[in-house]
């Protein structure tokens, strides 16, 4: 794929979900010289390829993330934006394993995702943990729930379900929801997280 | 509080999803009882690890992606697998193609799109800005490019960030120095994204090195074509000449091409 991809239109199928948002990320992932750039910016900053590729994932899921929950600001283009995330997630990494020392105005990309209890949850164990949840919680019910989540209609959800219809697709979605929260109620390390929620 | 009706509600407002009277009635009572305080924070807490549930999710399909991308296998492989006779008949062909082409190179094509682009020059200039901190990396690039350390310049102006209003012309620099160092992938990528600057100069700069960059790959369209025409009628670009010159023994060459 060549050239910019435009701005409002990548937004809006992303926060259209479904299908466009996966067609969204999958055009953005293609973008020719894209992954070059961050490569370009990761390597002269003491990384290599594989943590430029790592950098690379991580700026799209933050990128999806925002403009989801509409904390994107559609000031330019959304590669100069991606770049601009992924310089701060690796000037951010670069400072917690304190490899080098870099300037404090390295980027001016907003830093008030640091304070996001989703990030706590991203770390490795934080991971392992998400893991084993919805492994609990099982097959069916985490994508009924993650699809709910990415603004699919019921319609939708019971297509991609094979259910019979919206109806029962809101039915389960219900179930599904409720044994997460039980999940939670059982879980201490949840618990601890719980506490530093909404403070 | 527990009742399925709670629940929902809940549900809906930990996920954005209600709205008006609703929402302000449940907030308020949210606020006024430490109970249900409490239970609204778990049902935040669910919509957290949906979502890092979801990028997880999305962090395989990022991996997939980069998985075909490097796993991609070249033409040869794929005919060579399907069908070994035409991989047979592709080598010989090739040899003989391969002859002729050499034996047309030894004797020079001056008319090859590298050659064409090694007749004409980026040229560097030393770029006063506004920003302070933005000016100085510029400048001190500037005088690196001067002295052929490219390699220092890039560095350098790798720091601007896409949000200063000095980001297009740190490219521009980028890709007169990477087109320097005959890092041609790289310079391309930097004119490129000098053809969005919303300084007219800089994106005509930004199409004029795209275009080198493209003959030094030997990767010529119409497409290209047609951005060197208009370049060359603009009276506004500075390299105007040049383009018209290289334009004219673009035209010579495509009958040798």
């Amino acid at each position: 794929m060549n050239g910019s991809l435009e701005t409002m239109d990548l937004a809006a199928a992303i926060r259209a979900g479904g299908t466009k948002r996966e067609q969204a990320l999958s055009n953005l992932y293609k973008v020719t010289g894209l992954f070059f750039k961050i490569k370009q910016m990761v390597t002269n900053h003491g990384g290599n390829e594989e943590d430029a590729r790592d950098v690379f994932h991580e700026g799209i899921i933050t990128l999806d993330r925002k403009i989801r929950h509409d904390e994107y600001e559609d000031r330019g283009t959304i590669e100069s934006y991606l770049f601009g995330v992924c310089r701060f997630i690796w000037s951010n990494q670069q400072r917690k394993n304190k490899r080098i020392d870099l300037k404090e105005d390295f980027t001016s990309y907003d830093r008030s995702s640091e304070e996001n209890p989703l990030d706590t949850m991203l770390n490795n164990e934080g991971q392992n943990l998400v893991a084993s949840l919805f492994s609990q919680l099982g097959e069916n019910c985490s994508k009924i729930l993650s699809l709910w989540k990415l603004s699919y209609s019921m319609n939708e959800i019971a297509e991609e379900m094979g259910l019979p219809s919206g109806d029962n697709a809101r039915k389960h979605k219900f179930r599904c929801y409720q044994k997460l929260l039980g999940l939670i109620d059982s879980s201490p390390e949840l618990a601890h997280n719980l506490k530093n929620l909404g403070q | 509080m527990n009742t399925p009706d709670y629940t929902e509600k809940l549900m809906s407002l930990a996920n954005k999803e209600l709205f008006g009277d609703e929402k302000m009635q449940l907030e308020k009572e949210i606020q006024e009882n430490p109970a249900l305080r409490e239970e609204f924070k778990k049902h935040l807490l669910a919509q957290e690890l949906l979502e890092a549930f979801i990028s997880q999710d999305l962090k395989k399909k990022l991996q997939t992606f980069s998985d075909q991308e490097s796993g991609k296998e070249s033409s040869v492989a794929v005919i060579k697998k399907l069908n070994p006779s035409a991989y047979k008949l592709a080598i010989a062909a090739s040899v003989v193609l391969v002859l002729g082409v050499s034996s047309y190179l030894f004797i020079g094509n001056k008319y090859s799109y590298q050659n064409i682009a090694d007749g004409y020059s980026l040229e560097i200039q030393e770029v006063r800005g506004t920003n302070l901190v933005a000016e100085d990396i510029i400048e001190k690039a500037s005088d690196y490019i001067s002295k052929n350390e490219n390699a220092m310049a890039i560095s350098i102006l790798n720091n601007i960030s896409p949000d200063d209003d000095r980001y297009f012309i740190a490219q521009l620099l980028i890709g007169k120095a990477s087109y320097q160092d005959d890092l041609i992938s790289n310079a391309e990528i930097a004119f490129q994204i000098c053809t969005k600057a919303n300084q007219e100069d800089i994106q005509l700069e930004g199409q004029y090195g795209y275009i080198l960059c493209q003959l030094k790959l030997d990767s010529w369209s119409d497409k290209n074509q047609d951005i060197l025409i208009k370049l060359s009628e603009n009276e506004k670009f500075k390299y105007k000449e040049e383009a018209s010159d290289l334009l004219k023994q673009l035209t010579i060459a495509r009958f040798f091409n």
